[in-house]
C-alpha cells in the first residue's frame, strides 16, 4: 500500500495540468508547479521529522484516498446542509463539496458589492491582483509536505475579501462537506481571506464527512490582515471517526490588527491543526483559544506558532483539554520573540484533564526569546479531576456524574466564555453536557436564566 | 430510634489506625460537642461520616436512621440528611455558588420525588438564607469559595447548611480561624436552624464556640477514643485546665485495643 497515494498524486497532477489548457502558463500555476516540485522532494512527513514526532501521519499510506479534481455537488441536498447549520444562527453560508464551492447550496447576502464572499476558483479569474499578491506568500510550502501538496493542487476554496472600513455582523460560515459514501476521498480546499483596513468580521469553519469511507481534508488558509482590522476565526471540529484532517492557517498581521483564533475539537480520527501568526508590525494583538474534548481513539495535535517580529505586540494563548478513553493529544506551542520585538507581552497556557489512565497528552511549550525587554510566560499542566473538589460537591448530594460535569464545564468555561457567538457557545456547552450526562437535568446557570 | 449510632468504630488511613473504637449516640434535638487535642481523630470521624473514600472501616458499625451508613455513597448520605461543614472548604473556580446550590438542592428534591425549584423561588430562598449568615448578595455570582477569606468560607458552609436543611450536621472546626464577630454569625446561624428534629455534632478545639452554641453533651476524643463524656461543665473544665489532666489519666491506663 505504501506509496500508492503518492503515485496517484503524481498522475493526478498530470491530469490536473491537462485540464487547465491555456492557464497552464499562468502565474498562479507557476506557483503550483513550484509547490509540486517541493512536494516531490518532501513527500509526507514522518515521525522522524521533529515537528511530527508525536503525530506521525501514517494514515496517508493506509487508505487509498482519491483526490477529487472536479466540482460536483449533485449528491448533496439542502437537507444534508441543514444538518450542519447551527441552530438559530443567522450566517453567511458558503458550502464546499469535496473542496469545491457550491453556489447552489450556499447562501450569502453581502450588503455591498465590494464585499466578496465567494470561491477561490472565481477569484483566480476575477481577482488576479489579490491572488497574485497573496497566494502562497504566507503559508510556506518549502518545509511542509502537506502545505506543498495543497498549494500544488490549489483550485478552489473560499475567497473572502472584506473592504476597508467594513464591519460584517453575521458570521461567515465556511462549511466543508466531503462525500465519502462511495469511496475514500481526499479534499484540499484553499482559502484566502483578506481583511481590509479597519474591517471587522467573524469566520466559522467546520468540516463534515457523509458516508462511512475514510476522508482526508488537507486544508490551507491564508489570512491577510490590514491596518487595525479585527478578525475572529473559529474552527469547529466535530467530524466522524473515519475523518482525517490536516489544516494549516497562516495569519499575517499589519499594525494595530487583532486576530483571535478559536479552535474547538470534539471529534475526528486524526486532527492536526497548524495555526501560525506572523506579527510583522507594531501594536498587533494575537489571541489563540483552544478547547479539545475528545474521546475514543481520537488523535489531536495543536501546533501553534506566534512569531513576534516587531515591538509592542501582545499575544495570549490558552489551550485547554479534556481527554477521555484512549484519546491522544499533542500541544506544541511555539513563541518566537525576535531581537527587534522589544516590549512584547506573550503568554501561553495549556491545561489538561485526563479522565482515564489510557488517555495521553504530550505538551511542549517552546519559547525562543531574542529580545531583552519582554514579558513572557508559559505554563502547562495535566492531571486528573481534583478528588477533593469531587468529594465536596458529592457531600452536598450532587451525583458523581453531575459533579464531574460541573467541574469540567468550569474548567472549559475559560475558553467557552471567549466564544463571541452565543449560538456557537451554546452548541459546544450542550455537546459537553450531553456527553457527560444523559439526563436533561437542571444544567444551566440559574442567574443567566433570570436575566432572560 | 436514634438518629446516629456509632458502635466500636475502628478506622484506618493508609494502614494507620486512627479511630480505635468510638461509641456515640446522637438523638434528634441534641447538640453534641466533640473536643480533643490535635491529632486525636476528630476530623477523621467527621470525614468518615460524610463518606470520604480514603478511609477504611476495619471494625464496628455506624447506623443512621436505622440504616447501615457504609452502604451509602456520600451523595446519598447528603440526600438522606447528613451535612459536613468542612474544616478546609475547597475552592472551585468556574462554578458559581448559585449554580452549585441549585444543582445540590434539585438533586435533593429529585431524590425525594419533588419537583425542581424554579429559578425565582430558588433565588428568593438563596437570598433569605444568605441574610441569615450575613453574606453579601454578590457572593451568589462568585465561584465557590474562590478568593474567599477564611471567615467567608466558613460562613459559606453554614449558608449551604441552611439551604439544604440537614437532619444531622457535623461542624468540623468551623470556629477555627474566625474572629469573634464571624464566630457569632456562625453560631447564630446554627442556633436558628437547630430544632427538635435535627441534631448537631460540633467538633471544636476550643471552648469559645460553646459559649454561643450550647451543647447538651461534651465528649473528649483522645488517641482515637472517646475518653470522657459530660455536660457543658466538662468543656469549661477543659478550658480551665487544658487537656493535660485527661491525657495523664488516659495514658496511665493501657488502651484497650
Amino acid at each position: 500500500m505504501a506509496g500508492e497515494l503518492i503515485n496517484n498524486i503524481l498522475s493526478n497532477f498530470n491530469e490536473f495540468e491537462n485540464k487547465l489548457n491555456g492557464s497552464r502558463l499562468s502565474a498562479v500555476h507557476t506557483i503550483r508547479k513550484d509547490a509540486f516540485d517541493k512536494f516531490k522532494i518532501l513527500g509526507f512527513p514522518t515521525a522522524k521529522d521533529e515537528e511530527w514526532k508525536y503525530s506521525n501521519p501514517g494514515f496517508v499510506h493506509q487508505y487509498n484516498f482519491k483526490l477529487k479534481l472536479n466540482a460536483n455537488d449533485d449528491g448533496i441536498t439542502q437537507e444534508i446542509v441543514n444538518k450542519y447549520k447551527f441552530e438559530n444562527l443567522d450566517e453567511h453560508l458558503l458550502v464546499f463539496v469535496n473542496g469545491f464551492y457550491s453556489e447552489k447550496l450556499s447562501d450569502v447576502k453581502p450588503k455591498k458589492k465590494q464585499i466578496i464572499l465567494g470561491s477561490f476558483a472565481d477569484a483566480i479569474e476575477r481577482n488576479s491582483i489579490e491572488i497574485l499578491k497573496y497566494f502562497g506568500k504566507f503559508a510556506g510550502y518549502i518545509k511542509n509536505g502537506f502545505t506543498a501538496l495543497n498549494t500544488a493542487f490549489a483550485q478552489d476554496g473560499a475567497f473572502i475579501l472584506i473592504p476597508d472600513g467594513t464591519v460584517i455582523e453575521r458570521p461567515i460560515r465556511l462549511l466543508y462537506i466531503t462525500d465519502a459514501r462511495e469511496q475514500s476521498v481526499l479534499t484540499m480546499p484553499r482559502n484566502l481571506i483578506i481583511a481590509g483596513e479597519c474591517s471587522n468580521f467573524k469566520i466559522v469553519e467546520s468540516s463534515h464527512t457523509i458516508g462511512a469511507q475514510p476522508s482526508f481534508n488537507n486544508s490551507v488558509s491564508e489570512i491577510v490582515m490590514d491596518f487595525s482590522s479585527n478578525v475572529e476565526y473559529y474552527n469547529i471540529q466535530n467530524n466522524n471517526e473515519n475523518s482525517f484532517y490536516v489544516g494549516t492557517t497562516q495569519i499575517s498581521q499589519q499594525r494595530g490588527s487583532i486576530f483571535t483564533g478559536t479552535t474547538i475539537t470534539l471529534k475526528g480520527n486524526y486532527i492536526r491543526n497548524n495555526l501560525n501568526s506572523l506579527l510583522d508590525a507594531e501594536a498587533c494583538e494575537t489571541n489563540y483559544n483552544g478547547l479539545y474534548f475528545v474521546a475514543d481513539n481520537s488523535f489531536v495535535d495543536n501546533h501553534t506558532l506566534i512569531d513576534h517580529a516587531k515591538p509592542n505586540c501582545n499575544s495570549n494563548e490558552v489551550y485547554k483539554g479534556i481527554l477521555n478513553d484512549k484519546a491522544t493529544v499533542v500541544f506544541n506551542g511555539k513563541i518566537i520573540v525576535r531581537q527587534d520585538a522589544q516590549k512584547t507581552n506573550a503568554y501561553q497556557t495549556n491545561r489538561n484533564i485526563l479522565l482515564t489512565d489510557d488517555a495521553k497528552i504530550h505538551t511542549k511549550p517552546q519559547l525562543e526569546i531574542f529580545a531583552d525587554d519582554v514579558k513572557c510566560s508559559h505554563g502547562a499542566t495535566s492531571g486528573y479531576l481534583d478528588r477533593d473538589s469531587l468529594f465536596y460537591l458529592r457531600s452536598r448530594g450532587i451525583s458523581e456524574e453531575m459533579a464531574k460535569t460541573l467541574l469540567l464545564n468550569a474548567f472549559a468555561s475559560e475558553v467557552l466564555e471567549k466564544i463571541n457567538i452565543a449560538e456557537l457557545r451554546d452548541m459546544v456547552k450542550n455537546y459537553i453536557a450531553d456527553k457527560l450526562i444523559k439526563d436533561d437535568v437542571y444544567f444551566c446557570d440559574v442567574l443567566d436564566q433570570i436575566k432572560k | 430510634m436514634s438518629l446516629l449510632k456509632i458502635e466500636n468504630l475502628k478506622v484506618n488511613v493508609n494502614g494507620n489506625q486512627i479511630l480505635k473504637g468510638i461509641n456515640l449516640e446522637v438523638n434528634p434535638g441534641e447538640i453534641h460537642a466533640i473536643m480533643g487535642p490535635n491529632g486525636s481523630g476528630k476530623s477523621t470521624l467527621a470525614n468518615v461520616l460524610a463518606g470520604k473514600e480514603e478511609y477504611t472501616i476495619t471494625e464496628g458499625s455506624i447506623t443512621y436512621l436505622g440504616k447501615n451508613l457504609y452502604e451509602m455513597s456520600s451523595e446519598v448520605r447528603a440526600r438522606e440528611g447528613i451535612f459536613l461543614a468542612f474544616q478546609y472548604p475547597v475552592e472551585i473556580p468556574g462554578v458559581s455558588n448559585a449554580n452549585f446550590m441549585r444543582t445540590a438542592l434539585n438533586e435533593l428534591r429529585k431524590y425525594r420525588n419533588e419537583e425542581p425549584l424554579d429559578a425565582m423561588d430558588f433565588l428568593q430562598l438563596m437570598r433569605e438564607k444568605a441574610k441569615l449568615v450575613e453574606i453579601d448578595k454578590t457572593f451568589l455570582n462568585r465561584s465557590v469559595n474562590e478568593g474567599f477569606s477564611g471567615g467567608e468560607k466558613k460562613r459559606n458552609e453554614i449558608f449551604q447548611m441552611a439551604m439544604l436543611q440537614p437532619k444531622l450536621a457535623i461542624l468540623d472546626e468551623t470556629d477555627s480561624g474566625l474572629d469573634i464577630d464571624a464566630l457569632k454569625i456562625v453560631a447564630n446561624g446554627v442556633n436558628k436552624l437547630s430544632n427538635e428534629n435535627n441534631a448537631f455534632v460540633v467538633i471544636t478545639h476550643y471552648q469559645r464556640l460553646l459559649d454561643y452554641i450550647i451543647p447538651d453533651f461534651v465528649h473528649v476524643l483522645y488517641k482515637g477514643q472517646i475518653v470522657k463524656s459530660g455536660t457543658k461543665k466538662l468543656a469549661l473544665e477543659l478550658e480551665e485546665k487544658g487537656y493535660d489532666w485527661i491525657k495523664k489519666e488516659v495514658d496511665l491506663q493501657p488502651i484497650n485495643n
